[in-house]
């Protein structure tokens, strides 16, 4: 007789890897399934090529959630951050481009270069938009209010968004509307003019969505970058030390501190369900586990579609998980240099590094990016977010030598030549990166030693997120909240007894927060399910 | 003491409604329109010698049968039929498939291309049916008070009755509702229908006056209020409605001046409305003025810089009225079909892809060389419209953007119509050879003619945020921060369109502070 564990958490990304912590240290019994040969999902560092260490996919931290640190004492367990300090936007023609720093004047100054109204405007906007950063924290925070029941806990907790909105006063509520669902390029227009200090501004509403900058919808996500917050300090962003895998790792620990048991490639075929109840895994080679409770941390079309499987669920659920929308828009392209890149000559130092580097030179820039990518190509000249943490963190390749890691949309993962036929493509968008890099570094070739292609095929393929969704389904209204990933099963809840959710898939969405883990976790041991 | 208790900016249908109401109430009602006609965008034009349109808009689907019945406007010669106009939708193929106000019979056409989509149009104005309640709620009644500072009990009750009207949809159906409110009109579609051309049609009036295509998020909202409205349709076109509001006003004795363009709206020195001072220099006074213009036009061109409180000013300003319609009207020496049929009211869109296509030009303040239609021939049922055996073609087109970088020239206006004809020719072939005369409106002209600011036929886009609280939170319920001052016109809730709706609404508000 093989030992019966209290939970089985089928995914070693973050979320998973909290959730597992979490009830550990509740003094639950949790065995951790990882496919892969690494922990991390999304949020992992691998020596791609030999000496240089990559964060493969998710590149920066600013989510996630200070509580969590606290209380699971992550920084004990290896949780270290270098927050970043600039944002630079090198501009095509040898111009200064424009940096925004963690100083509000110097950044002022660097904005009066392009439009003086918006200098002093800058100001105003982040003090409004931290403002109702706030604000979305209370929902954040908390599992997601169910608006089709009555019951009198869930009303109230109705009434507490509707608190939130109400201590807006009137016109701040006004400006929540407008940024709830208008495009982030028409929202920022309500304050700036400077089509070069918009066009890295209004990015950040479309990063992992298949959606352009002028797409209704896109704005709230400009929150994001004011809702950064490390250590409890707002709109921060930073690198994790050793790549965004020692996050992963981070929360490994606590939770194997805490008695968690882990296993990597270990490949989970499916839920074991017994009477509409989860009682274990199978795995692909046969082998079964037993649990008390089983919790998926894949994304929603997995965990219902795989895990679960069509036979076991009502014909009504399946359909409304299938309308859960994946598409994938983002890659990723690494390279091994050995040399810096150096993006404006005109800069003395290369302060203006340190952070990230966003090629987007205006507003239209982007949008014609996502048009091409409306019809199935990826864009010729897309937007590329760069960082090179290697300048601040050197243990990452070696003397000399730097890891560039560049976040590339639009590459839709249902292009026109079919998705499976990616691979063939990698080299074609790989090499448009580079063109376009080239633009702003023109001796970028020669710095180039190695190049990994990460396709929204192979984030399919080797991470698991289908249609290479980074945020594991759209981030888009219909799909956040009570609604995530369906309605009715919002709660971290399926329709399985025993089987919860606890990945991006569910509320409140991607990033690296650790919301879902945390919520999950939470909710788990509220319920008394184990 | 002034003559009139009220000044009407503006003779379109709204003003003309506004006015008629107030007059039939007792009050003593002037009206100043601008040009020598009344009737505004609702108004036909003689675009060439004997060819006539019979508005600049056409559908007439939304109009609002309590305000047809208030002003017994059937008793002034207007003919409502109660069912909407049958519209034929166009594909490049040559099929056709007429949407009917009968949804059995639209669904038997459909059927004999796609047996999936029958079912699914059925099914789909099952869903319509049942969400319209709740949005012609909201339509037909003034925006609720959310202003949350000021909650009042009463305001408190019609919110909690709007909740309880979407429990009543019962938990599937409200499910559904927010599910796909947000969505854009493609992915609300493409889970129902298989047929391209078909779901473009369908799709067309959502994103007719937005400034997005059909993979705009929320313009599945559009849609669905659309399709609530839509309920009738006047015979002969707008300029029925606008004939008979004309002789319902003049019964009720509205006093009304053409050619009498209003240059600025004067307040006393207590900033409370005083009058109005018309070109010339002619100055009338009136304590109240209903103004049924755009709100931008009323708040930027009608009064003087810095007379308004800077808040005002700055969300008017903010207000997006981005024109994308411009107007095609074709006269013909002969009749036509459109892919074989005779079709009153057509649309063409043919594709989600396609109608996104001719929408992405308009972000880079271009245009586009296939813009979709959305055509009337207003011949086939007033014959009297062209001479003897001849038709008239009268086409708004999609998406045509206000601020074209090129600029709206002679040559480029004539591009336009030549693009125009040569989708024409797709489904009516030989069209091109039987025009004998032609008038292009673009944006520009529309806002010259009819001082629709940036050329937006509805006074500002229909968009979540400029829906409900319309024009701006404080101006959205027909009054305004000016003492004496209101707002009657397509930029107030529920917003454009031939409905008359701001208008009557407005109307009754005026009515409890005059």
């Amino acid at each position: 007789m093989s030992k019966k564990y209290d939970a089985i958490i089928i995914g070693g990304g973050h979320n998973g890897l909290i959730n597992a912590a979490y009830l550990a240290k509740a003094g639950k019994d949790v065995l951790v399934l990882e496919k892969r040969h690494v922990l991390g999902g999304a949020a992992v560092s691998e020596e791609v090529f030999p000496g240089y260490t990559f964060s493969v996919c998710s590149y920066v931290v600013s989510l996630f959630r200070p509580h969590i640190i606290r209380e699971l004492n992550l920084a004990k367990h290896g949780y270290d951050i270098i927050p970043m300090d600039a944002s630079f936007q090198p501009l095509p023609d040898g111009d200064m481009g424009l940096c925004r720093w963690g100083d509000a004047s110097r950044t002022r100054r660097e904005i009066a270069r392009f439009s003086k109204k918006d200098s002093e405007v800058y100001g105003e906007f982040s003090k409004v938009m931290t403002h109702m950063a706030k604000m979305a924290k209370e929902i954040i925070d908390h599992p997601a209010p169910d608006v089709a029941s009555i019951n009198p806990k869930e009303l109230s907790s109705l009434l507490r968004m509707g608190k939130v909105f109400k201590n807006m006063g009137p016109e701040l509520l006004q400006m929540n509307t407008k940024l709830l669902t208008m495009s982030s390029a028409d929202f920022l227009d309500l304050w700036f003019e400077s089509e070069v200090l918009k066009g890295p501004m209004s990015v950040s509403g479309i990063i992992g969505t298949f959606l352009g900058v002028r797409s209704p919808g896109t704005a709230y996500v400009l929150l994001h970058h004011y809702m950064g917050e490390l250590d409890g300090a707002f709109r921060s962003w930073g690198f994790s030390k050793g790549g965004t895998g020692g996050v992963s790792i981070a929360c490994a620990n606590a939770a194997k501190s805490f008695g968690a048991e882990i296993r990597t490639n270990v490949n989970v075929s499916h839920v074991k369900i017994k009477n509409g109840k989860a009682t274990g895994v199978v795995l692909a080679n046969g082998d079964e586990i037993d649990s008390k409770i089983v919790i998926s941390n894949l994304d929603p079309n997995r965990t219902y579609l795989k895990m679960i499987g069509e036979n076991n669920l009502e014909s009504n659920i399946t359909k409304e998980i299938k309308r859960f929308k994946l598409r994938g828009s983002s890659g990723k392209v690494n390279f091994a240099l050995n040399g810096v890149p150096n993006f404006c000559k005109k800069r003395d130092g290369l302060e203006f590094m340190k952070g990230d580097i966003a090629i987007v030179p205006n507003v239209d820039y982007v949008e014609r990016a996502y048009d091409q990518a409306k019809y199935g190509e990826f864009s010729e000249r897309p937007y590329i977010n760069i960082v090179v943490p290697s300048l601040t963190d050197p243990t990452l390749g070696p003397p000399g030598k730097h890891v560039m890691s560049c976040f590339v949309q639009y590459a839709p993962f249902n292009i026109k030549e079919g998705a499976e036929n990616w691979p063939k493509l990698a080299d074609k968008f790989g090499d448009a990166v580079q063109e376009t890099i080239k633009e702003y570094v023109p001796d970028f070739d020669s710095l180039v030693e190695h190049r990994q292609v990460v396709t929204p095929w192979d984030l399919q393929e080797t991470f698991g997120l289908t249609e290479g969704n980074i945020f594991q389904g759209e981030l888009t209204l219909e799909q956040l909240l009570f609604q995530r990933p369906i309605s009715g099963y919002a709660k971290y809840k399926t329709p399985i007894r025993g089987l919860w959710m606890s990945g991006s898939g569910t509320h409140p969405g991607g990033g690296i927060m650790g919301s879902g883990g945390e919520l999950s976790a939470k909710s788990i041991l509220k319920d008394k399910a184990i | 003491m002034s003559k009139y208790d009220i000044i009407v900016i503006g003779g379109g249908h709204n003003g003309l409604t506004t006015a008629t109401i107030l007059a039939k109430k007792g009050k003593k009602v002037l009206l100043l329109e601008k040009r020598n006609v009344l009737g505004g965008i609702a108004a036909g034009e003689e675009f060439h010698p004997g060819y006539s349109t019979t508005g600049l808009l056409h559908d007439t689907s939304g109009v609002r049968v309590d305000v047809v019945k208030n002003l017994q406007l059937e008793r002034h010669g207007l003919v409502l039929e109660k069912h909407r106009a049958d519209v034929s939708i166009l594909s490049k193929d040559g099929r056709s498939s007429t949407l009917t106000s009968n949804v059995e019979a639209t669904s038997k056409e459909i059927e004999t291309f796609s047996i999936r989509d029958a079912d699914a149009y059925k099914k789909y104005q099952e869903f319509v049916k049942k969400v319209s309640k709740v949005f012609n709620d909201l339509m037909d009644n003034p925006p609720p008070n959310v202003d949350v500072e000021h909650l009042t009990m009463a305001s408190l009750v019609v919110l909690a009755k709007k909740g309880m009207l979407l429990k009543g949809l019962g938990n599937q159906s409200m499910m559904e509702l927010l599910k796909v409110a947000p969505m854009c009109v493609a992915d609300f579609l493409n889970e129902k229908f298989e047929t391209e051309f078909l779901k473009a049609g369908i799709a067309a009036p959502a994103v007719y006056g937005s400034y997005g295509g059909p993979w705009s998020a929320y313009s599945t909202i559009n849609l669905l209020m659309w399709e609530s409205a839509a309920k009738v349709n006047i015979k002969g076109g707008p300029q029925m409605l606008v004939d008979a509001l004309v002789k319902a006003s003049k019964e009720a004795g509205v006093e009304i001046r053409t050619e009498a363009e209003v240059e600025r709206i004067l307040l006393n020195e207590h900033g409370v409305i005083k009058g109005v001072r018309i070109k010339g220099g002619e100055e009338i006074n009136s304590n109240s003025i209903a103004a049924s213009c755009t709100p931008k036009e009323t708040f930027l061109n009608l009064f003087d810089d810095f007379q308004l409180e800077y808040e005002l000013n700055y969300w008017i300003e903010k207000i997006r009225s981005r024109g994308t319609t411009a107007k095609v009207n074709i006269a013909l020496n002969k009749t036509i079909e459109l892919n074989g049929k005779a079709a009153e009211y057509a649309r063409t869109g043919n594709s989600f892809d396609e109608m996104e296509k001719a929408f992405d030009p308009v972000k880079y303040k271009e245009v586009t060389d296939s813009p979709f239609l959305d055509i009337h021939i207003p011949t086939l049922s007033s014959p009297s419209l062209a001479p003897n055996g001849h038709s008239v073609v009268s086409v708004l087109v999609h998406q045509i953007p206000y601020d074209f970088n090129e600029g709206w020239t002679e040559k480029s206006k004539k591009k336009l119509g030549d693009d125009v004809l040569k989708e024409l020719e797709s489904y009516a072939p030989g069209i091109s050879k039987a025009v004998v005369g032609m008038e292009v409106l673009s944006p520009l002209d529309l806002e010259e003619k009819y001082t629709l600011t940036h050329g937006h036929v509805f006074h500002g886009e229909h968009f979540v945020d400029q829906l409900v609280t319309r024009p701006i939170p404080s101006c959205a319920r027909y009054s305004t921060p000016v003492s004496g001052l209101f707002l009657c016109g397509s930029g107030s809730h529920p917003g454009g369109g031939i409905t008359c709706a701001p208008g009557s609404m407005a109307a009754i508000e005026i009515l409890k502070t005059l």
